[in-house]
């Protein structure tokens, strides 16, 4: 078995964005953040002729070089459920899921490469209650697979692991806020520019992971009728009163969702939410956070994965990472599972 | 707790697999015993060149050495014949019989009142003969006369340089009387048989 890492590069492949982080493991439980780049991009640049140099241009400009890659992807096509079954081996159920996915997933999974996890694991061992245990299964299309190794090995830059980003954003979660993750529940609210991800997590283990059709491109889309397209966050963050209201209208399609995702996992868990955490690009807006909390009427807090880390980088850079960290968190978890790795 | 998915694990298992190929890890098997078999068909072939190099450099020795050899052979035959005639001479002469210094102690020893009549030898080997002796003993007791020869010649004759045994084959009154000294006395004819074993140091020739 390879031995674990002490320097690993995360990359967020997104639909809007591709993001990277460089992390280091300098001890046990000490990380340093040496880099970071975000990149926009377009669908033409994530085209499998593409894909390899955009990756490229991105690990270009944060600079560095790892042993090992870990790449988060978010697509639209990317599988993502929590099943239960009876206990039964990763390998076999991954079979079993393939061959029997209309049974198990609703859905035909021949052409998708899944893995599985189980949940419901009490620090790392299997629990005593029940026959039947919670599987976290994710999949993404074969093609995606084969796209993204591809365009790695042609960077000579191997991919050591292949994630989901809403898993990587979790894990993420866990290694900035070990004591909420650990002991009570928590819903995470990533915010993305086609859509957005809600993931709830009671003690450690997961418990519904939800997409919701809103994200950036929908509150843009609002804002921008009422003001010039530079200067539309700008006056958001000033508070100006349209925009404001815009924004409140155009997030209510989330907040609702939120809404009835807590509501969701209250009425069948004798759990409570006390806060929401709030991450993506839109996570940079406070007057966003605080639409979110006036609507949720429960407190809202942007949330980044750097809390413990070192940040060993240029004094330029440290302002814009400060600003861009809360949306760096799926490059982050997915380079801390290489680093945590066991 | 981390929930560990990894999407490549097809990609890792297919290459597994590829490295594991029975039949790739055959074909290098194979390479590398057609390698070996080409390594150690080069080593023989340059442990042949050397050894067929080796071969015609002795060759053209062999071409340059072998009319002394046939010469040599020819000549080697020559000294052999000329060693074993002169081996033959050697042995003749070392086994050769000195009769006359026998002769000489015997006549030395025989008294002037006896007569040696006749004296025959037989050479038993190079080292040995056996001489007979006939003749005739004048005294008052002839007899004794005689005695006295025969006694004479088993102690003094080749004395230290040999051993002598003596020993009558015929003693007997003689029919004549014979003059010696002026008196006439009786005779005796007798014949003794000396058998002469010389010494192991042969004598200078």
């Amino acid at each position: 078995m390879a031995s674990t890492p002490s320097l690993a590069i995360g990359i967020d492949l997104g639909r809007n964005a591709i993001k990277s982080v460089v992390l280091h493991r300098r001890g046990a439980s000490r990380f340093a953040v040496s880099g970071f780049a975000l990149r926009q991009t377009d669908e033409r640049a994530l085209l499998p002729e593409n894909l390899a140099s955009t990756i490229k241009s991105l690990l270009g400009s944060m600079g560095g070089k790892a042993k090992a890659y870990c790449v988060a992807v978010s697509s639209a096509d990317a599988l993502l459920r929590i099943i239960e079954q009876p206990k039964t081996p990763p390998e076999l159920l991954r079979t079993g899921l393939r061959l029997n996915g209309p049974a198990l997933l609703n859905q035909e999974v021949k052409e998708y490469v899944l893995d599985c996890a189980q949940l419901d694991l009490v620090n790392g061992a299997d629990s005593d209650q029940g026959n039947d245990r919670q599987y976290l299964v994710g999949g993404l299309p074969r093609t995606t697979v084969e796209e993204v190794h591809a365009a790695m090995e042609s960077i000579k830059r191997p991919l050591t692991r292949l994630q989901l980003a809403p898993v990587s954003a979790f894990n993420a979660f866990e290694f900035s806020k070990p004591e909420i993750f650990r002991h009570e529940s928590f819903i995470l609210v990533d915010m993305g520019h086609h859509d957005s991800t809600v993931t709830v997590g009671v003690k450690g283990q997961l418990v519904l992971v939800r997409s919701i059709e809103y994200g950036g491109r929908s509150l843009h889309e609002a804002l921008v009728s009422f003001a010039s397209e530079g200067q539309v966050y700008q006056e958001l963050e000033q508070g100006e009163e349209v925009l404001v209201d815009t924004a409140r209208m155009s997030l209510a399609a989330l907040t609702r969702e939120v809404s009835s995702s807590i509501g969701f996992f209250e009425g069948r868990r004798e759990e409570t939410i006390s806060q929401i955490y709030v991450s993506g690009g839109l996570a940079r807006s406070q007057t966003l956070i605080n639409l979110m909390s006036e609507e949720l009427r429960m407190p809202c807090e942007a949330w980044h994965a750097f809390e413990h880390c070192e940040i060993t980088m240029p004094e330029n850079l440290k302002a814009d990472f400060a600003r861009e960290a809360v949306n760096l968190n799926v490059a982050c978890g997915a380079a801390i599972e290489l680093l945590r790795r066991k | 707790m981390a929930l560990h998915l990894n999407l490549l694990h097809e990609i890792e298992s297919a290459k597994r697999a590829r490295q594991r190929d029975p039949l790739k890890l055959g074909i290098y098997g194979i390479v590398f015993i057609v390698l070996c078999f080409l390594g150690f068909y080069f080593l023989r072939l340059g442990t042949t060149g050397t050894i067929l190099n080796e071969k015609k450099t002795l060759e053209n020795e062999w071409a340059a050495l072998e009319p002394r050899q046939t010469a040599a052979i020819a000549r080697a035959e020559e000294l052999r014949a000329e060693i074993a005639l002169s081996s033959n001479a050697i042995s003749f002469i070392e086994s050769r019989f000195y009769w006359a210094p026998l002769l000489e102690q015997i006549g030395h020893l025989v008294p002037p009142s006896i007569q040696i009549s006749r004296i025959s030898g037989d050479l038993q080997s190079a080292r040995g003969c056996t001489i007979s002796l006939e003749g005739i003993a004048a005294g008052v007791e002839p007899r004794t006369v005689a005695e006295k020869l025969r006694t004479t010649l088993a102690t003094e004759l080749l004395a230290g340089e040999g051993k002598v045994d003596s020993s009558f084959v015929s003693l007997e009154d003689g029919a004549n009387q014979a003059l010696v000294g002026g008196q006439t006395l009786p005779t005796s004819i007798f014949t003794i048989r000396l058998s002469v074993r010389l010494s192991e140091t042969p004598p200078a020739p």
